[in-house]
């Protein structure tokens, strides 16, 4: 019963975390989509199959071109954002778990989420660039 | 072939559909999102995967939340299993990356039809425990769950009682736990059902405590596939935002009917649509 205050914070503090990195990432999407129909980029009059052979939709995952494509309006980098906020929203989670269980002086449970954090990290960052 | 915005039109309303059936029978909509993609648009499997997983993780979170906040959700419990799923998932998406490569594809169409079959059986089976009431939920404490604290209580509204509840058998619960990730990563799909399985039948939780549980687990397990998957390149943006779109909007609609009705017809209706579609995914791996 010594971790329920500790456990309603976790609760609360994971649930916004989750509400407000699903809403936000919906909007972005919603935006992203919007964008794209009402002005397609090169490539965009062929057929669904052909472009995404052609690679059209693919992530950049390159931060100066995302950039610039959302200064000149371009619903694919919208819609590369809405993916990041969306992947980063349970990173984020596992991320704030980890604060709050060191704060609650829980070590092991630190430790579970940071191994968590770990295995998503080196997906993203170490695994993710060979199978390219 | 179809055009773009046609695409993006027929796919949103494919995907409100999935997502909206999905929440009324408890499964989460992904798992018809692979098929829709493959077998309507002939979208190469792994592009599928990759649109899928991206709206597993926004039910998953969306509706995280809301249960989060009731307090029926195990965190502890769910952040210690996540260990073992987001494992499976990482395995589970190298091994469909592997297949693509080798040019077997195939086998991951055969996978994801038997898969689509055992679902059926399950939201089959899902609806007799619903009838049948409670699972037996187990309250003697032991070892691992004492230094693990895998144990807890919820208020059941229906009992109108605190329900106490600790984990046991939790190697094997584990060991299930892992395979429902390594199907997440392999197929694209929540894998809540292998979950629910690990965490009610083995580990004898809660029957609610199990499903809330394993929807709060599955947006950080297919985090760790999605991860792979998108800096790979098989996140294709245009195929994903549509779906990622119609299953939040269908399962957030499915959940609210949810409320009102009981839905045996649909339930049979989803039942006979997994078979279907099972039965065209073994076909179309078998005949590659």
């Amino acid at each position: 019963m010594k971790d329920r205050v500790g456990d309603d914070e976790l609760g609360d503090v994971v649930g916004a975390i989750l509400r407000y990195g699903v809403l936000l990432s919906s909007v972005v999407f919603a935006a992203g989509v919007l964008l794209f129909v009402a002005n397609p980029p090169a490539g965009a009059s062929t057929s669904i199959q052909a472009a995404v052979g052609a690679g059209l939709g693919r992530p950049t995952l390159s931060p100066s071109s995302i950039i610039g494509g959302l200064a000149a309006g371009n619903g694919l980098s919208v819609l590369e954002v809405a993916t990041m906020v969306l992947i980063a929203t349970p990173v984020v989670r596992v991320s704030a778990s980890v604060v709050l269980f060191l704060r609650e002086r829980d070590m092991l449970y630190a430790g579970i989420t940071a191994l968590v954090l770990f295995m998503l990290v080196l997906g993203i960052v170490v695994i993710g660039p060979t199978q390219a | 072939m179809v055009g773009i915005d046609e695409y993006i039109l027929a796919m949103f309303l494919i995907s409100i559909l999935a997502g909206l059936i999905g929440a009324m029978v408890g499964l989460g909509g992904g798992i018809l999102v692979v098929p829709a993609l493959t077998i309507v648009f002939g979208i190469p499997i792994e592009y599928a995967i990759g649109a899928s997983i991206i709206s597993t993780i926004a039910t998953s979170s969306g509706s995280a939340s809301a249960y989060v906040k009731d307090r029926i959700t195990n965190l502890r419990i769910g952040m210690f299993l996540e260990i073992g799923s987001v494992l499976g998932s990482l395995v589970g998406v190298l091994t469909t990356l592997y297949f693509v490569k080798s040019g077997l594809s195939w086998v991951i169409f055969i996978i994801f039809g038997l898969v689509l079959v055992f679902s059926a059986y399950n939201v089959y089976q899902n609806a007799r425990m619903e009838r049948e009431g409670l699972s037996m939920v187990n309250t003697t404490p032991n070892e691992t769950a004492r230094r693990l604290k895998l144990s807890g209580e919820y208020e059941d509204t229906r009992l109108k009682a605190r329900v106490p509840y600790v984990a046991t058998r939790v190697p094997a619960g584990f060991v299930v736990i892992f395979s429902a990730g390594l199907m997440s990563g392999l197929l694209g799909v929540g894998g809540g059902v292998l979950k629910v399985l690990g965490m009610d039948t083995l580990m004898r939780l809660p029957f609610k405590v199990s499903t809330t549980t394993s929807n709060f687990m599955i947006g950080v397990t297919a985090t760790a596939s999605t991860g792979i998957l998108y800096v790979g390149g098989y996140v294709n943006l245009v195929l994903a935002a549509p779906v990622a779109l119609g299953v939040v909007a269908g399962s957030m609609g499915g959940a609210r009917l949810l409320l009102r009705s009981k839905p045996a017809s649909i339930r049979i209706l989803f039942i006979v649509v997994l078979l279907l579609l099972g039965a065209e995914m073994i076909l179309t791996g078998v005949q590659h």
